[in-house]
């Protein structure tokens, strides 16, 4: 009974001192410094850390955590107009009440000054639920702020922890979205507490006096000096020596000790309350060899705070195994308290230090260690916005960090070449060109629409179109499109070591570079030029459009798990089959094309009467391509002779790609073939391809039926490519993704009646030409 | 394809092994009042379709020739799917480290052995049946004359409850079938007690018969013998850094053949088994016993046509890709000279 009471209690101290840390300057709210700030945050960015297993610039995981929270890649500030400083605005300047600010820039004021971003609306909440539930007042925006969120912490916890206790499929949309922000919300704190350590701290100042500080050897700054925890850390044990002794100091010295202490307690029970692997190394350091704690094989880098957790559980470690009588003569763990009253002083707070003597080593060794040292300087050269130092400090970091990863024999981490491919993004503008293309084409087509290009009549528009040639323009935005495609995923493969197709998001990119390359060599062999660069731009734009609908979901660039890892499979099989499906799904794209230049040419043959059909594609479409206002047969039967080779290409390389996973599979499960859904999507394309060709040559179906079948081999492509990975069963649904069932459904409805629409109008204008 | 289709939507719902063995592995497939061909009598009809098109339909031609190529390698995969189908089997064999086993478990299948003084019963059952057949529960009768036979849990776990004593609680079918853990339930005809037999802790049951001998029963899965000993000397799993994420298991193992006395060292890892013979050994799990033991479990597939897929595959790859160029260059020919197209 007395040791749960006992436990009760500590928990209660621990969660105060956390509060109190936290919040302290929560009171007189500090307004961010947007200069210093966005001069910072550029050399911050590029700092080396570890997170989900990989090393990675700071930019890249700020960005992830940015998107996480608030699904933008930037972030607005609330600034009020009082705070102007002098100087720093011209006064003609009117003052912008929001500032929008990018996700560094965001980042760099959560690490060092987190007070002054407590109000930026953050976290992203859908549901307005969740909002009830924790008492909330509802934003239009559906964002909150830290601050917004902070009173009603405690009901979110208990509401998420019980949902939690849930198992995965019986919980609600409410309660997931419970559980996605209470987490989020303890991510953002783990973040905005990672420099905490070196944060100089009013109340430190307080209990810190002078006197104490020199009896410590500490004179940094002089008299008025705001001490950090930090340089508490390493004169732990002269602490310990006033606090023995029988000096006028002891108060002030117990007081300080008992601070220092809890602190690293109340992050070692914030961490235990947390699972230990979502701690992300936000800062990482590498671990001397000789530190206590490398000998834990598979803790590399840590954070400052969890570098602190590591020595305690640690040192929890050493003292089981040697002094449990240690334990039982003096009834105290680390932060020992008295329950005895044997010392009147201390009685009065009830805590005393008496600490291991092993532990004061390993925490003064880690005041002198480098990256810790450094992450101070950080920290000191953002109070004062020391540019050079800082810049200084991070250089320094990433060299101990590159000398450490070389100890350990592993490749350096591409860091400016991630940092390159961060900035430059060149898949959000490779999609950019695409849609510029797709947009000069479909312009000039329209300008084009309703008039016959023989007619005798030249508008002053076609007069323009004449001197300015789109198809030119056209090919150029797609060729520029095209390059920086290709420039993507050289990055992806240089960065991350690896064929660029190991989950849903990249083989969706990696499918849209293939379809935009067939349209370049449908466009070098062939004299269909335009309608080349259209089909290479579409269909690649469309499939980064579905791409980037996956990016949200956090980092795209995640390691592989253990049966992933096989860089020659991965190369072979896998694209071998994206470059089938890349293939057949041009095909079924250019069966929508050849669809509808068949209804067009039978119009006209019909009647010249217009009929417009009500679907909106369909009109769309007619409008691209009807300055080809009579389409000749000859025309078919070309876009015939594509979709026919774009299917025998793609047979050739889905069973290719199939066949090598079954290989791949008989190497390393043990079997060929085990009718896995994966397997029977690959096989459904197989079939569907091979059924097409040969209904083909039986007879059963014509140019129409082929067009119409490519479109539906298209549609065996999505089902096997995230429909299978729906069902969540198998070994292939590494790529599990929730949400896409009703954009799958939607997209087969509209093709299913596309094509009914289609075959109603053929019918109707064959009776036509017949009667 | 629609067996295909519906065969992975019933996946869904009931894990890999049920499907296969309704949808795919079976001749006829009977669901209420439908009746429809099984994949591998489709497979079958198509392989006889081939066939007989080869020899007796194709017009050979050398601009055919990669058409014949490709279906001729198709007829080689269907084979070497027949005879994978038909001869080769699975098993999974589990070592702690340090220990050594010859003996390689079945996944699916199980039995009840009964040991008396000097002979030995085997009951072999399979679990995906609800209950188990008539014939199954005479022998048990006929085994275990003081047991009277109550039911049978395909994947059931025994409780100790502190009020109600020991219950024995049914649970649904996992989706990994092989992780089913099938419970025998008894009652003993003398003291009306009940008796539960599973596979927890190689728990054994003793069954006194009227003459005052002991039976021993055993319920384990099928086990077989392979002609070499393994034993295994480490495993280990590398994490990513800082993570929970796999990034490889490897064991290394000692191979010792029947007969000699010599044993080799060989590291299983991910996509790197160990072949001897017709039987290759691949890494399957790992995991950390009760005991603090680490152990590995090895998946055992003894199939000695593995071979013909991979001649298929790269028969048929070769006849589309000559076939698919040949068309090209026609295509390409008939553009130049401006031909039809």
């Amino acid at each position: 009974m007395r040791e749960t009471a006992l436990k009760l209690h500590f928990l209660r101290f621990y969660f105060l001192v956390l509060v109190i840390l936290l919040s302290f300057s929560a009171v007189s709210a500090v307004e961010p410094n947007l200069e210093k700030i966005k001069s910072l945050s550029k050399p911050f960015s590029e700092l080396l850390i570890l997170d989900q297993g990989r090393y990675k610039p700071l930019d890249s995981y700020a960005r992830t955590k940015l998107l996480q929270f608030s699904g933008k890649t930037s972030i607005k500030l609330n600034l009020s107009e009082n705070k102007t400083r002098a100087g720093e605005f011209p006064a003609s300047k009117p003052l912008n009440k929001t500032e929008k600010i990018s996700y560094m820039e965001w980042f760099t004021a959560a690490v060092f000054e987190p007070d002054s971003i407590y109000s930026a609306k953050l976290f992203l909440i859908n549901n307005p639920e969740v909002l009830t539930a924790i008492n909330v007042a509802v934003d239009s925006h559906r964002r909150y702020s830290y601050d917004e969120l902070r009173e009603s912490i405690s009901t979110l916890n208990q509401l998420a922890a019980q949902a939690e206790s849930k198992p995965e499929e019986k919980r609600s949309l409410v309660e997931k979205e419970l559980i996605r922000v209470s987490n989020n919300f303890h991510e953002f704190t783990q973040i905005a507490s990672s420099f905490s350590l070196f944060q100089r701290k009013p109340m430190l100042a307080d209990l810190a006096k002078p006197e104490l500080l020199i009896a410590l050897g500490i004179n940094e700054g002089g008299e008025n000096a705001e001490i950090s925890l930090f340089n508490i850390v390493g004169k732990a044990s002269e602490l310990e020596q006033i606090i023995n002794s029988k000096s006028a100091l002891k108060p002030d010295a117990v007081k300080l000790g008992f601070v220092l202490y809890s602190w690293i307690e109340s992050y070692r029970e914030y961490l235990n309350i947390f699972r230990r692997e979502e701690v992300t190394a936000i800062l990482a350091n590498p671990l001397p060899k000789d530190a206590a704690v490398s000998q834990e094989g598979h803790l590399e880098f840590v954070n400052p705070w969890t570098y602190f957790y590591e020595i305690q559980s640690h040192l929890g470690r050493v003292a089981k195994r040697t002094s449990s009588r240690l334990r039982r003569t003096n009834d105290r763990s680390v932060l020992g308290v008295h329950e005895d009253h044997e010392d009147d002083e201390n009685a009065e707070i009830g805590v005393s230090l008496h600490a291991h003597p092993d532990e004061l080593k390993v925490l003064a060794n880690a005041s002198k260690l480098d990256s810790l040292r450094y992450c101070q300087k950080l920290q000191q050269a953002y109070d004062t916005a020391d540019v050079t130092v800082f810049k200084e400090s991070v250089k320094t970091l990433n060299e101990l960090n590159f000398t450490y990863i070389k100890s350990l024999n592993k490749s350096q981490p591409k860091l400016s070449l991630e940092l390159l491919y961060n900035r430059v993004n060149p898949l959000a503008n490779a999609q950019l060109f695409y849609l510029l293309s797709l947009l000069v084409l479909v312009f000039r087509s329209m300008v084009f629409y309703g008039r016959k290009p023989s007619g005798k009549s030249i508008s002053f528009l076609n007069s323009i179109s004449k001197s300015f040639d789109a198809g030119k323009f056209a090919s150029a935005f797609f060729l520029i499109g095209f390059g920086l495609h290709a420039l993507a995923i050289m990055l992806r493969i240089f960065i991350l070591e690896r064929a660029p197709v190991s989950n849903l998001y990249e083989t969706f990119v990696f499918v849209a570079f293939v379809t935009a390359l067939l349209g370049l060599i449908l466009k070098f062999i062939t004299k269909e030029k335009e309608i080349s660069t259209f089909l290479g731009s579409l269909s690649a734009f469309a499939l980064l459009l579905i791409a980037s609908k996956f990016v949200t979901d956090g980092d795209s660039m995640k390691v592989l798990i253990a049966v992933l890892d096989s860089n020659f499979w991965l190369s072979t099989h896998v694209i071998a089959e994206m470059i089938g499906y890349a293939g057949v799904s041009l095909a079924g794209l250019i069966g929508h094309v050849y669809l509808i230049k068949y209804l067009i040419r039978q119009r006209h043959l019909s009647l010249n009467e217009s009929i417009s059909a009500d679907d909106p594609y369909h009109n769309f479409m007619v409008s691209v391509q009807s300055h080809h206002t009579l389409v000749s047969e000859i025309d078919l039967k070309f876009l015939n002779k594509i979709i026919l080779g774009m299917i025998g290409f793609g047979l050739c390389f889905t069973f290719l790609g199939t066949m090598l996973g079954g290989i791949w599979a008989d190497q390393s499960w043990g079997r060929f073939w085990g009718w896995d859904p994966k397997e029977n999507g690959a096989l459904l394309i197989i079939l569907w391809t091979a059924i097409t060709l040969h209904a083909r040559l039986a007879g059963y179906i014509k140019d129409f039926g082929v067009a119409v079948f490519a479109i539906i081999g298209t549609m065996v492509v999505m089902l096997s490519w995230f429909g299978v990975n729906l069902l969540g069963v198998g070994l292939h649904s590494y790529g599990f993704t929730e949400g896409l069932v009703i954009n799958l459904l939607s997209y087969f409805f509209i093709e299913f009646v596309f094509i009914f629409a289609v075959i109603f109008l053929q019918r109707r204008f064959l009776n036509r030409i017949k009667s | 394809m629609l067996l295909i289709f519906f065969g992975t939507l019933y996946q869904a719902e009931h894990g890999l092994y049920l499907a296969q063995k309704k949808f795919f592995d079976s001749l006829i497939i009977v669901d209420g009042f439908l009746v429809l061909p099984g994949v591998v009598l489709i497979m079958w009809l198509a392989f006889i379709n081939l066939t007989t098109f080869l020899i007796f339909k194709f017009n050979y031609s050398w601009s055919k020739l990669g058409l014949f190529i490709s279906h001729l390698g198709l007829v080689t995969l269907l084979l070497g799917g027949f005879y994978t189908l038909y001869y080769s089997k699975e098993s999974l064999i589990t070592v702690r480290e340090g220990e050594q086993t010859n003996m390689a478990a079945d996944y699916y299948k199980w039995q009840v052995r009964i040991v008396e003084k000097s002979s030995e019963i085997i009951i072999p059952f399979e679990i995906d049946s609800k209950n188990l057949s008539d014939g199954v529960k005479a022998s048990f009768k006929k085994a275990l004359p003081t047991l009277r036979f109550e039911k049978f849990y395909p994947n059931g776990q025994v409780f100790e409850t502190p009020f109600a004593g020991t219950i024995a609680k049914e649970l649904p079918l996992t989706k990994d079938f092989e992780q089913n853990q099938p419970l025998l339930i008894f009652t003993d005809i003398q003291s009306k007690e009940k008796v539960y037999l599973d596979d927890f802790n190689y728990k054994v049951l003793t069954s006194k018969n009227s003459d005052g001998t002991l039976n021993q029963m055993i319920l384990e899965r099928v086990v077989s013998e392979l002609p070499i000993s393994i034993r295994l000397e480490d495993v280990r799993r590398d994490l990513h850094p800082n993570t929970q994420v796999a990034k490889a298991y490897a064991s290394t193992i000692s191979v010792l053949d029947e007969g000699s006395k010599l044993s080799r060292k060989v590291e299983i890892s991910m996509n790197k088994p160990f072949r001897y013979k017709d039987y290759t050994f691949f890494q399957s799990s790992y995991g950390i016993d009760s005991d603090g033991q680490e152990f590995s479990s090895f998946a055992v597939v003894k199939n000695a046509g593995r071979l013909v897929p991979y001649i298929a595959s790269f028969l048929t790859t070769l006849g589309l890709v000559i076939h698919f160029i040949m068309q090209f260059l026609k295509f390409s020919r008939q553009r130049s000279s401006g031909g039809i197209a």
